[in-house]
C-alpha cells in the first residue's frame, strides 16, 4: 500500500495509518478532531440531502401528469412528502450546518478543540442508526403516512397501524439527542475556550449564529421529544393512553402546541447559521467590515427569543380565540423587524465596498435576493385573515423552500464554496461552481416560484392528484425540480474531482480578504489548529490610507 | 495590472463624508468593462427576481386571490392586495439596492481599498422604526378585517354542521320549522344570508377549505369549530322580496370598502336561467356530471375539498359548495326532504326498462316511447303513470307489473328518473307517499321501503374494533379481562339472539354487586351505526358468533327500551 | 490515541470573557436547561390536559385518587429525596475541606436515599397496578389521569435511577482515588444533577398529588 499522503488534519496520526488506507479511514471514523467529524458531517449530509432529494423528485414526478403517474397507490405517495421534509431538515440542513461549524467555530475563537470532543464524535454517530432507523419503514415496506408534522389522531396506532412509523418516531427521537449534544457542546466551546482578547461581541457572526441556534435547540428540540415520548406512549398502549385522543378525554391540539413549539424555532435552526455564515462571505468578498456589527448579533438574539414566542401561527384555522390569533399576529410579525436589519445591514455591508464575484458571493448575492421573497411571503403568510385562506396550500409550500432551499441551503452552498480551500487545502472548480450556481438561482425559481399562484388558487398541499387547471403550473414545477437536482450532482462531483486535481489553496485563500482567525493558518490546518494558543488582537482598520497592502486589516499574533 | 491599480488609485477623487465613492458612473464602467458579464447577468438575475414575485404575490387588484365570492372573502382579498403591494414595494427596494451595489460597487482592481465604515445608528434605527411601523400598519389592517369578518352577527339566518370523515363530508342542516333537518353530501346554503357553519370530525382531524368563498376551518374531533359567511349567489337573489331594502346596485357589483375589486361578472344583471356557475372538477371518484343535480335551480356552484392531510384519500375529498336564491333554497330542501334518489331510479330503469324502452327513452322496436308520451310529461297524469309501473299493461306487446318486486321508494324512484329523464321540464316527481297511495287505491298490499341499507359486516367489524379500543382497559385485549369484571367471550348476553339487554347496559349502565366501582352507562352518546358496530365486534370477536347486528336493529331495540324504561 | 486528542484542553481558554469553570459544569448546566425543558413539556401537557378536560370526563382528585396508597407515603417520599439533595451538599463541602473518608460517607448517604426513593415508588406503582389503579378511579373520570401519572412519575423515576448510578459511578471514583480532594468540580457536576432531580420532584409532587381539583372552600 502506498503511503498516504495528505497535508494539515488530512495527514494520518499513527504510523500505522500511514501506510495502510483501512487503518487512516478507520482513524477518521474514530477521530475526536472537530474537523475530521465536521467533514464526516458534511459527507453525511450530502448523502442524505441526495437521498431527500430523491424523494422530492419521486414526489415530483408523481405531480408533473394530472392523474396517477408513478405510484398506483395514494398511500406510498401520502408518505413522500413527510418523509422529504424529515429527511432534508433533520438530516441534511442541521447536519450540514453542524459540520461546517464543527470545522470553523473552533478555529474561528482561537481554540484548538471543541469542549467535549468525544461527545461530538458520539452525537455524529446517533446521526447515521438515528437516519436508518427512522426511514427503517422502506424495508419493510410500512412508511409513515401522516406528514413531518405526525398530527394524531391520525398519527396513532388506529389510523396509522403501520409498524414503520413507530421508527420513525424513534428515529426523530435520536436525532433530538444527537442535535442537543452538539448544542451543549458548542455552548462550552463558544462560551469558555476563547483565545486571549476574544470577547463575545468580537466573535464573528458565524460563530455568534451558533451560540443563538445551540440555545434554541436546547430548549426548543426536548418539547419535541416530549411530544414524541407522548406520541409513543399512545401508539404503543392505546387502551391506556389518550393525551391526544379526545375520547380518552385527551386533546389533538396540544400534540400541535408542543410540535410546533419546537418546529418553529427549528425553522430559525435552520436558517441563523446561514445569516452569520452570509455575514463572513459578504465582508470578504466586499472588502468591508460588516455593517452594523451589534446589531446584526442582537438581531439574531432577537429572532431566537420571538420565534419561541410566535409557534401558535402555524394553527391559526384550528379554531383558536381571536385575541390569541391576534397576539401571535403581532407577534409573528416583529420578527419581520430583525429579519428586515439583516437584509438591510448586508446591502450597506456592500454599499460603497468593492464586490469580486466568487461562487460564494455569488451564492450570498443569491440568498440575499431570493430569501427576500420568502420573507415577505412570511409577512403575507403573518396577517391572520390572509393565513387562513393559505394555510395547508402551496404558497407555504413555495414560502417555505425560499426560505429553506433559497435561504439554508444556498448559504450552506456558499458556506462549503467559501471554505472548500481551507478545510480541503485545494481550490474548487470556479467553472462548474458558477454552473451550480446559475442552475440553482434559475431553477429553484422555475420549481417553487408558480407554487404561490397555486396556493392564491386554492390547490392545497400534500395532495397526491389535484384539479387539472393546476397541470401546467405543476408541470413547469417537475421539469424545474428535474433540472434543479441535476445541478447539485454537479456541485457533489465538482467537490470530490477538486479535492483530488483541484490547485493547492493559499492560506488567506479570499485575495487575502480573510479576516477571521481560520484565515491566518494554513490551509488545511493542522491538527490543533495552532501550535501555541493564539492571541485575537480588535481588528486596525484603516479608514485614511487606501493604499494599505492586502490582508493587513487587522493584527493578528500567531 | 498594476499599472491597471496606479490609474484606479490616480484617479481616485477626494473622498466625501458618506464614505462612498464619488467616481463619476460613466468612468467606472469602462475601467469595470471586464466584469460586464457578471454584471449582465446579475441584471437578468434581478430582473427574474423582481417580476417573477410580482405577478407571485399577486399584482394588486388583478383577482389572483380568489376568496372573491362572499363578503369576508373580498375584505381579506382587499387587505391581501394592500399586503402584497406593500411587500412588492419592499421587494423592488431591496432588489433594486442590490443591483445597484452589485453594478456600481464591482471590484474593478484587485487593489481596490474600500473605505470602512462600520455601521450608522441614524441609518439602522432608521429601518428598524421603519420596519416596524410598516409591520404595525399590516397589523392593524388585519385585526380590523379579523373583527370585521369573524364578529358573529347579531341574527345568524341558518346553521350547517359539516362533519367529516375519512374521506367524504357530511352536512347537517336543522330549519326553526316544521321541515326538522336534512343530511346532504353537499353544501348548499342561501345566498345573501348569514350563515354559521360548525365544523367538526368523527375520526381524525380534516379542514373545510372553499377558497372562492374564503373560508378555511380545521374539523377537530370531539369539538365544534365555528365559522360564518354570507355568500354571493347567482344575481336573481337580489330581487326584490327577500331584499327590499338592499339597492340592486349594490348586488350588481359586490363592492369592498375602498371599492378596490369590481367582480361584476357574477352580478351581471341578465335574467337567471338556473344554474350559473358550474364545478368542473370533484375528484377522481365524482366525474362531474353533464347535467349538474343544481341544474333546476338558481345557483351558483364552489369547489370545497381537505385541506389537512387526513389519510388515504385525503386528496380526494371535494364537495360541490352550492350557493342559491333563497327561493331555490327553500325548493331544494323540500325536493330533498320528499328525495327519491333519482341515481337509485336510473339503476333500476337500466336494469329493468330499458331493454323494451330504450335506454334513452326511445322506445325499442314496438314498446313505446317514454319520450313525447303524456303520461310521462304532464304532471297531472303522475298517478296513472304511478299504476302503469305498478300494474303493468295488459295490451300488445305487454308490461309486466312490478307491484310485488318493487317498494314505494324504489317505484317512486324510477319513475322520477323517466319523468326528469324522458318527461323533460315541467314533468314534476312524485313521492313514496304517492306511490303507497296508489297501491291502495288499486288494492294491493302495502309495501313500504326499508330506507335503511343494511351495512357491510366488514365496516360494521372495522368501526366496532375502533371503538372497542376504549373498552380495552378494563374487559382486556382478549375480551377476557380479571376475575371480577364479566368476560365478553362466551357471555351469554353478548350472544343473545336479540340483544335488547346489552343494548341496555351499553346504554343505562349497570351496578353489580361483585363490580368495585359504578358502571357508567359507555354507549349513550352513540349513535346507531356505531353502537351496532360495537356490538357486531363484539358478538363476533373473541370466537363468539352470534349473528350480525344493523342499526336499525338498534333503532327498534332502543324505541322498544324507551317504553320500557328499567325499574 | 483518541484519547491522545480529546485531553487537549479541558478548562476555560485565555479569553477574559470566558466564564473561568470548567467545560464539564458548562456542560451540565446546559444539559439541565434541555432537560427541563423535556419536563416543561410534558407538564405543560399534563397541564393542558388536565384542566381542559371534559366536563363527561372530569379530572379526578389526587386525594381521594390514590386508594390504598394514599400520598402519605408519598409526601415520605419527597422528604428522604429532600435529605438526599442535603446529603450531596455535605459530600461536596467535605470534600473541600479534603476530607474525602467522610465525603464518601455522605455520598453513600445519598445513594442510599435514592434507592430508598425508588423502592417506595416500585413499591407505590405495583400496588397501584394490582389494584388496577386507573379502574377504580376511573368511574366515569378522565382515563388520562393515571396515564400523565404513569408518564411523568415514570419519567422521573427514571431520572433517579440515573442519578444513583451516576452518584454509585463517583463513589467508586473515590474509592479507587480517582477522585481526590482537587476534583471538587467533578462531584460538583453531579450535584447539579442531582439537585435538579429533587427539584423536578417537587413540581411532580406538587401538579400530581398535591394541587387538588376543588380548592378547599370552593
Amino acid at each position: 500500500m502506498s503511503e498516504i499522503k495528505a497535508k494539515g488534519y488530512l495527514s494520518p496520526l499513527s504510523e500505522e495509518a500511514k501506510t495502510s488506507k483501512w487503518a487512516y479511514i478507520k482513524e477518521w471514523l474514530c477521530s475526536t478532531d472537530a474537523k475530521r467529524i465536521g467533514v464526516l458531517y458534511l459527507a453525511f449530509a450530502t448523502f442524505m440531502g441526495i437521498f431527500g432529494g430523491v424523494l422530492s423528485i419521486l414526489i415530483r414526478i408523481e405531480l408533473a401528469q394530472h392523474g396517477t403517474v408513478l405510484f398506483e397507490d395514494p398511500s406510498t405517495y401520502n408518505a413522500l412528502p413527510g418523509l422529504h421534509a424529515t429527511a432534508m431538515i433533520f438530516f441534511f440542513i442541521i447536519p450540514a450546518f453542524t459540520g461546517v461549524a464543527n470545522f470553523v467555530v473552533p478555529i474561528q475563537i482561537g481554540a484548538p478543540d471543541m469542549a467535549f470532543p468525544r461527545l461530538n464524535l458520539a452525537a455524529f454517530w446517533i446521526l447515521p442508526p438515528a437516519a436508518l432507523t427512522t426511514f427503517f419503514g422502506f424495508f419493510l415496506n410500512s412508511l409513515p403516512e401522516f406528514g413531518w408534522t405526525a398530527y394524531p389522531p391520525l398519527s396513532n396506532n388506529v389510523y396509522s397501524n403501520m409498524i414503520g412509523a413507530d421508527f420513525w418516531v424513534l428515529g426523530l427521537v435520536l436525532v433530538g439527542v444527537s442535535s442537543t449534544m452538539a448544542a451543549i457542546n458548542f455552548l462550552a466551546t463558544i462560551f469558555n475556550m476563547r483565545c486571549k482578547g476574544m470577547k463575545m461581541f468580537q466573535l464573528p457572526l458565524f460563530t455568534w449564529s451558533l451560540v443563538v441556534t445551540s440555545f434554541l435547540i436546547l430548549a426548543a428540540t426536548p418539547v419535541l421529544t416530549s411530544a414524541l415520548l407522548m406520541l409513543t406512549f399512545e401508539r404503543m398502549f392505546p387502551g391506556a393512553f389518550h393525551f391526544f385522543n379526545p375520547a380518552g378525554g385527551g386533546d389533538p391540539i396540544l400534540y400541535q402546541h408542543l410540535f410546533w413549539f419546537y418546529s418553529h424555532p427549528a425553522v430559525y435552526i435552520m436558517i441563523l447559521p446561514g445569516f452569520g455564515l452570509i455575514s463572513s462571505v459578504i465582508q470578504t468578498f466586499s472588502r468591508k467590515h460588516i455593517f452594523g456589527y451589534a446589531l446584526m448579533a442582537w438581531s439574531m438574539m432577537a429572532i431566537a427569543v420571538l420565534g419561541f414566542l410566535v409557534w401558535a401561527h402555524h394553527m391559526y384555522t384550528t379554531g383558536i380565540a381571536l385575541e390569541v390569533r391576534v397576539g401571535f399576529m403581532f407577534l409573528t410579525m416583529l420578527i419581520a423587524v430583525p429579519t428586515g436589519i439583516k437584509i438591510f445591514s448586508w446591502l450597506a455591508t456592500m454599499w460603497g465596498g468593492s464586490i469580486k464575484f466568487d461562487t460564494p458571493m455569488l451564492f450570498a448575492l443569491g440568498f440575499i435576493a431570493m430569501f427576500t421573497i420568502g420573507g415577505l411571503s412570511g409577512v403575507v403568510l403573518a396577517s391572520v385573515s390572509v393565513d387562513i385562506q393559505l394555510h395547508d396550500t402551496y404558497y407555504v409550500v413555495a414560502h417555505i423552500h425560499y426560505v429553506l432551499v433559497a435561504g439554508s441551503m444556498m448559504t450552506i452552498f456558499a458556506g462549503v464554496y467559501y471554505w472548500y480551500p481551507k478545510i480541503t487545502g485545494k481550490m474548487y472548480n470556479r467553472f462548474w461552481g458558477k454552473v451550480h450556481f446559475w442552475i440553482t438561482a434559475i431553477f429553484l425559481n422555475v420549481t417553487f416560484f408558480l407554487q404561490h399562484w397555486m396556493g392564491v388558487k386554492g390547490m392545497p398541499r400534500r395532495y397526491y392528484d389535484y384539479d387539472p387547471q393546476f397541470e401546467w403550473a405543476n408541470a413547469i414545477a417537475s421539469y424545474g425540480s428535474y433540472v434543479l437536482f441535476i445541478g447539485q450532482l454537479i456541485f457533489v462531483a465538482n467537490l470530490i474531482w477538486s479535492w483530488k486535481n483541484g490547485e493547492d489553496a493559499k492560506a488567506n485563500h479570499w485575495y487575502g480578504d480573510g479576516i477571521h482567525l481560520e484565515w491566518f493558518i494554513p490551509s488545511p490546518p493542522d491538527h490543533h489548529n495552532f501550535h501555541e494558543p493564539p492571541e485575537w488582537k480588535p481588528i486596525v482598520r484603516h479608514h485614511e490610507h487606501p493604499d494599505q497592502p492586502a490582508g493587513l486589516w487587522h493584527s493578528y499574533k500567531d | 495590472m498594476s499599472r491597471h491599480a496606479n490609474t484606479e488609485t490616480d484617479m481616485r477623487p477626494p473622498i466625501d463624508s458618506t464614505g462612498a465613492s464619488t467616481r463619476p458612473f460613466r468612468q467606472s464602467l469602462k475601467a469595470g468593462s471586464r466584469y460586464a458579464f457578471f454584471a449582465a447577468i446579475a441584471v437578468v438575475m434581478l430582473f427574474a427576481a423582481i417580476l417573477l414575485p410580482s405577478t407571485a404575490l399577486a399584482i394588486p387588484g388583478s383577482g389572483e386571490f380568489v376568496a372573491l365570492y362572499s363578503e369576508g372573502g373580498r375584505e381579506i382579498t382587499e387587505l391581501y392586495n394592500m399586503i402584497a403591494k406593500i411587500c412588492l414595494a419592499i421587494l423592488i427596494i431591496v432588489e433594486g439596492a442590490l443591483l445597484v451595489a452589485i453594478i456600481k460597487f464591482r471590484r474593478r482592481s484587485d487593489d481596490d481599498r474600500p473605505l470602512q465604515n462600520h455601521g450608522d445608528l441614524r441609518l439602522e434605527f432608521a429601518w428598524t422604526m421603519g420596519a416596524l411601523a410598516i409591520q404595525i400598519w399590516i397589523g392593524v389592517a388585519t385585526i380590523n378585517v379579523m373583527f370585521s369578518t369573524e364578529t358573529k352577527p347579531d341574527h345568524i339566518d341558518m346553521t350547517v354542521v359539516a362533519e367529516a370523515r375519512q374521506w367524504e363530508w357530511d352536512f347537517h342542516y336543522e330549519f326553526d320549522d316544521e321541515r326538522g333537518s336534512l343530511t346532504h353530501t353537499d353544501l348548499v346554503v342561501p345566498a345573501h344570508k348569514n350563515i354559521q357553519l360548525q365544523v367538526t370530525s368523527v375520526d381524525v382531524l380534516h379542514a373545510i377549505f372553499i377558497p372562492d368563498l374564503g373560508i378555511k376551518l380545521d374539523a377537530v374531533p370531539g369539538r365544534y369549530n365555528n365559522w360564518w359567511f354570507r355568500a354571493d349567489g347567482p344575481v336573481a337573489q337580489v330581487r326584490p322580496e327577500d331584499h327590499a331594502t338592499v339597492e340592486r346596485e349594490q348586488w350588481e357589483r359586490p363592492q369592498t370598502r375602498s371599492g378596490a375589486i369590481r367582480q361584476g361578472q357574477d352580478a351581471a344583471a341578465r335574467p337567471v336561467t338556473g344554474l350559473e356557475r358550474r364545478v368542473d372538477y370533484l375528484g377522481v371518484g365524482r366525474t362531474v356530471e353533464e347535467v349538474s343535480p343544481y341544474e333546476g335551480y338558481n345557483a351558483v356552484e364552489y369547489q370545497g375539498t381537505c385541506a389537512e392531510l387526513c389519510g388515504l384519500d385525503h386528496w380526494d375529498m371535494y364537495f360541490r359548495t352550492v350557493v342559491m336564491t333563497p327561493s331555490s333554497f327553500n325548493r331544494w330542501v323540500d325536493d330533498q326532504l320528499a328525495r327519491v334518489d333519482v341515481a337509485d331510479g336510473q339503476t333500476i330503469y337500466d336494469g329493468e326498462c330499458a331493454a323494451c324502452h330504450g335506454a334513452d327513452g326511445t322506445g325499442v322496436g314496438q314498446y313505446p316511447p317514454l319520450v313525447g308520451s303524456d303520461i310521462v310529461s304532464d304532471p297531472d297524469l303522475a298517478d296513472e303513470h304511478i299504476d302503469i309501473v305498478l300494474a303493468g299493461v295488459d295490451a300488445s306487446p305487454p308490461m309486466q307489473a312490478f307491484e310485488a318486486r318493487f317498494n314505494d321508494a324504489e317505484v317512486a324512484a324510477v319513475i322520477n328518473y323517466e319523468r326528469e329523464e324522458h318527461g323533460g321540464e315541467g314533468a314534476g316527481i312524485i313521492t313514496e307517499d304517492d306511490v303507497a297511495e296508489r297501491r291502495e287505491a288499486l288494492g294491493f298490499e302495502p309495501f313500504p321501503a326499508t330506507t335503511i341499507e343494511p351495512e357491510d359486516t366488514d365496516e360494521l367489524m372495522r368501526v366496532g374494533e375502533r371503538l372497542y379500543q376504549s373498552c380495552i382497559t378494563c374487559h382486556g385485549a382478549d375480551g377476557v379481562g380479571p376475575d371480577y369484571i364479566p368476560s365478553i367471550a362466551g357471555s351469554e348476553v353478548v350472544l343473545e339472539e336479540e340483544p335488547v339487554e346489552l343494548i341496555r347496559i351499553l346504554i343505562e349502565g349497570r351496578d353489580l354487586d361483585e363490580w368495585p366501582g359504578q358502571k357508567r352507562p359507555l354507549a349513550q352518546g352513540l349513535s346507531d351505526m356505531e353502537l351496532a358496530a360495537l356490538l357486531t365486534y363484539l358478538r363476533q370477536s373473541f370466537d363468539n358468533d352470534a349473528p350480525v347486528v344493523q342499526p336499525f336493529d338498534v333503532n327498534d331495540i332502543r324505541s322498544e327500551l324507551e317504553q320500557t324504561p328499567t325499574e | 490515541m483518541a484519547a491522545k486528542e480529546a485531553s487537549i484542553m479541558e478548562g476555560p481558554g485565555a479569553g477574559e470573557e470566558n466564564l473561568g469553570v470548567t467545560n464539564g459544569k458548562i456542560g451540565m448546566w446546559t444539559f439541565l436547561v434541555m432537560d427541563a425543558m423535556t419536563f416543561a413539556g410534558i407538564l405543560a401537557g399534563y397541564a393542558r390536559i388536565r384542566w381542559g378536560s371534559p366536563a363527561d370526563a372530569p379530572w379526578p382528585d389526587p386525594l381521594d385518587a390514590f386508594g390504598v396508597v394514599g400520598i402519605q407515603l408519598t409526601a415520605f417520599n419527597t422528604f428522604v429525596l429532600i435529605c438526599s439533595s442535603v446529603f450531596m451538599v455535605h459530600v461536596l463541602a467535605e470534600q473541600m475541606r479534603g476530607n474525602m473518608e467522610a465525603a464518601q460517607k455522605w455520598l453513600m448517604a445519598t445513594i442510599f436515599g435514592g434507592m430508598i426513593f425508588l423502592g417506595i415508588q416500585a413499591f407505590e406503582w405495583t400496588h397501584l397496578i394490582i389494584d388496577k389503579f386507573g379502574l377504580v378511579v376511573l368511574a366515569g373520570c378522565n382515563e388520562n389521569f393515571p396515564a400523565t401519572f404513569y408518564l411523568l412519575t415514570g419519567f422521573h423515576g427514571l431520572h433517579v435511577a440515573v442519578g444513583v448510578i451516576y452518584n454509585t459511578f463517583l463513589l467508586v471514583m473515590m474509592r479507587r482515588g480517582k477522585v481526590t480532594e482537587e476534583h471538587t468540580s467533578t462531584t460538583e457536576i453531579a450535584g447539579l444533577y442531582w439537585h435538579f432531580v429533587d427539584l423536578v420532584w417537587i413540581l411532580v409532587f406538587t401538579f400530581v398529588y398535591l394541587i387538588p381539583v376543588h380548592p378547599p372552600g370552593s
